[in-house]
């Protein structure tokens, strides 16, 4: 088709940092050890508190909530781990363990946030957990790294109540603005009723 | 030729321009469900786009907090109502990773014709409504004859015609009967020939060329960076398909290609290719459905599961949907209902891209973008 | 290439894919009258596709999962579909039965012949509230809970849709079987 007649203006867009994925790499896996080694020494000892591995599903890496952005930095730039993919940002609220509770879960009073990284080079999936404080809940924002970060912490904000400092547009996303509280908190009390209607239940 | 992003000053001498905030409301015919985009536009040409979701938000997590593992299954059947076999897929499959269930392979060989099956129907309601969004009628009642047929066999099957609740922790509800097989390798049949039709009304058309090729283009690493996956990854020529590449359900035994983005017309990332990539996939889904009837082994068609699982642990999987890789994270503590369930649906990540995509883009073309990344409302808002 | 030799692909352009779909519909009028429906061997059958409802109806399947139907001298009063359902729209009361109540009686042969222990007060479902799921016909230990392929039972008024199926009345004629 005629270029002059479908091609339309150029589009102008804020340009932020966006890593550039090899094609030419052979491909290793690693596993959620290895990323735990490699993290401890480059970036100290301290940021790897735990590798959780003996519950069936997923390994996951705990790391010091101060450092995620240096983590998942390393993590996507490093020639080793290429994991240039963030499939998804998700919270979960843990609570103080109840009198009557026979569940078997192994963190209590802690808001846990899981990043899941995966490498289309190399072709493993690591997941990476931080635990805040349930009271007051932030970390930082990883916006700056992967521009899917932004919907997904706006997410967990409007549900959770998570702040994440840094966030170019820190608001609610799926919940009217006006709406007070974070539902799928454990504690949450559905409303009476919302600007004069009553809320179903 | 002009540079139509440039105001133009000297010629408006007198004449007070300023930006117009139109909003494209949630009641719109071409926004495929209930979302609100809010566009700034200097005239024609737009500034900027902020999408609005949440308008059909039915509290999805919080209802599977409160509910059995088997009670939560219709609940995912209702986010992507347009497939929604591949989201009750995989939600058990996330189960069945944490309870390490070996399913026999008659169940995983049915998940696999009925997966594809699903992905056939989705795919022609997205083609349709596309051609119906540029302007052609034909289109869209031609894909949902054949939808029709496809939604004929899966009430044979199951019962249900749109939201299914088949698929089970181990395997699948019922058995198919030998009727439905023979109704399944009829429809193999009778497609191809309606899918070389639908080429003919909307690939090469010249209108519809003109209208989405060089639109909307997402070149590979953006579309990585904001975690784009399926047709509109593909559609930008990077080949990532989890059925080949992360094997699920018996997959690897299937000869099929990925198809990619090559840019026949048009360029790789714009709106055609990720339409093409769509039409092609269908080709592909008829060639594994083929595949798998012929060589259906006999067996159960589900394992030893229990009725109401407890399984413990913390798991995030991911399969491929039509519209995407659908993930499930799903952190279970022993009991009979889940602690948290979040479903990572690929259309929320489609959404977000429409605010940096539409810039610079004429208002007409806004929808020709919505249209090519196949977005579902239900399965944004949850 | 040169703009006029452009110019003139893109008219044949214009002109060859618009043939091709006006070919496509030309077909699709053809095989209504009859000629021209068999295409790479396959006999798509003369007629239009469109059939005129509600003089004439699709056949469904037999297992289709439409309005539910509970046969109430089958039901035991387990309590398991009530249990099971996600949407909470069945309710059922019941009690013990008295001594003189207790008769040793079970459901009929088709249900199971299990004994009923429990009197059934009421068993209201809520078909507005229904998600047609089929847990409940699932888990029914006697199936008495069916789904029937009823799905032209419209009401005017929402209440009108909670079905008591002790004192089952409903203007839609109900399928055999």
């Amino acid at each position: 088709m005629s270029e002059s007649i479908g091609r339309m203006a150029p589009r102008t867009y804020v340009v932020t940092e966006v890593a550039s994925v090899p094609r030419s790499v052979t491909a290793s896996p690693k596993t959620a050890q290895q990323a735990a080694d490699a993290l401890k020494s480059k970036l100290g000892a301290d940021v790897v508190k735990a590798v959780e591995a003996e519950q069936a599903g997923d390994h996951f890496i705990l790391v010091d909530s101060s450092k995620i952005v240096d983590v998942l930095q390393f993590l996507r730039d490093d020639s080793e781990f290429y994991c240039s993919n963030l499939q998804v940002v998700s919270a979960t609220d843990f609570p103080v363990k109840a009198e009557n509770e026979e569940s078997q879960r192994k963190a209590f009073d802690t808001i846990e946030v899981m990043y899941a990284v995966q490498s289309y080079a190399h072709k493993h999936e690591l997941r990476i957990k931080v635990q805040l404080d349930r009271s007051a809940p932030k970390v930082a924002s990883v916006t700056s790294l992967f521009r899917s970060a932004n919907w997904y912490e706006r997410e967990c904000y409007d549900l959770l109540g998570i702040h994440f400092e840094g966030h170019p547009n820190h608001k609610r996303i799926l919940l009217p603005p006006d709406w007070i509280g974070h539902p799928l908190r454990k504690d949450y009390e559905f409303p009476e009723e919302y600007n004069g209607m009553k809320v179903p239940l | 030729m002009k540079d139509f992003t440039e105001p133009h000053h000297e010629e408006d001498i007198g004449l007070q321009t300023e930006e117009m905030t139109i909003n494209m409301g949630p009641q719109h015919p071409s926004t495929h469900g209930v979302l609100r985009v809010v566009i700034k536009s200097d005239g024609e040409i737009i500034r900027g786009a902020y999408p609005d979701i949440g308008y059909l938000h039915r509290c999805f997590e919080k209802h599977t907090e409160n509910r059995e593992y088997i009670q939560g299954i219709p609940f995912t059947s209702r986010m992507d109502y347009v497939a929604a076999m591949s989201q009750e897929l995989g939600y058990v499959l996330a189960i069945e990773k944490l309870l390490n269930l070996e399913i026999p392979e008659r169940a995983q060989a049915i998940r696999v014709i009925i997966s594809e099956l699903q992905r056939i129907a989705s795919h022609l309601l997205s083609i349709g409504t596309y051609g119906l969004d540029m302007g052609g009628f034909t289109a869209f009642l031609y894909a949902f004859r054949d939808r029709e047929k496809v939604l004929r066999i899966f009430e044979e099957i199951c019962g249900a015609r749109l939201l299914y609740n088949y698929m089970r922790p181990g395997g699948v509800s019922r058995d198919l009967t030998p009727g439905v097989i023979d109704k399944i390798k009829d429809f193999t049949k009778y497609l191809k020939p309606n899918l070389d039709e639908m080429n003919d009304l909307l690939t090469n058309n010249s209108i519809f060329v003109s209208r989405t090729a060089h639109i909307g283009i997402m070149d590979v690493n953006h579309s990585i960076s904001y975690g784009l996956s399926g047709p509109n990854l593909r559609g930008s020529g990077f080949n990532w398909d989890l059925r080949k590449d992360q094997p699920y359900c018996g997959y690897e035994k299937y000869d099929f290609d990925v198809c990619v983005g090559e840019g026949e017309r048009g360029e790789p990332g714009d709106c055609w290719n990720r339409y093409y990539v769509r039409m092609k996939e269908m080709y592909q889904s008829l060639r594994i459905i083929e595949q798998a009837c012929e060589s259906l082994p006999e067996g159960e068609h589900t394992a030893k599961a229990p009725k109401s699982p407890k399984p413990v642990g913390e798991i995030y999987m991911e399969s491929e949907c039509p519209r995407g890789t659908l993930g499930y994270h799903i952190v279970a503590d022993g009991g009979k209902k889940p602690w948290r369930v979040k479903a990572k649906s690929p259309c929320f990540i489609a959404t977000s891209t429409i605010d940096e995509m539409c810039r610079g883009m004429m208002l007409a073309d806004v929808v020709a973008f919505l249209g090519s990344i196949d977005i579902v409302l239900g399965e944004v808002d949850r | 290439m040169s703009s006029l030799r452009q110019y003139f692909q893109n008219i044949n352009d214009g002109v060859v894919s618009t043939y091709k779909g006006m070919m496509v519909t030309l077909r699709a009028f053809l095989k209504t009258q009859g000629f021209r429906k068999v295409r790479d061997g396959y006999d798509y059958g003369a007629g239009p596709i469109t059939i005129s409802y509600p003089e004439v109806k699709d056949d469904i399947p037999l297992n289709s999962r439409n309005r539910l139907f509970m046969h109430q001298e089958g039901c035991i009063s387990c309590n398991q579909c009530a249990v099971i359902c996600p949407v909470e729209c069945i309710t059922i009361e019941s009690r013990k039965k008295t001594a003189e109540e207790d008769d040793g009686s079970k459901t009929p042969a088709h249900f199971g012949s299990k004994p009923l222990k429990l009197k059934l007060l009421r068993f209201d479902i809520d078909e507005a509230l229904c998600c047609f799921c089929g847990l409940c016909t699932e888990v029914c230990p006697t199936e008495c809970l069916v789904h029937t392929p009823e799905y032209e039972y419209s009401k005017f008024d929402r209440d009108h849709l909670i079905y008591d199926y002790l004192n089952f009345n409903d203007d839609n004629p109900l399928p055999e079987g």
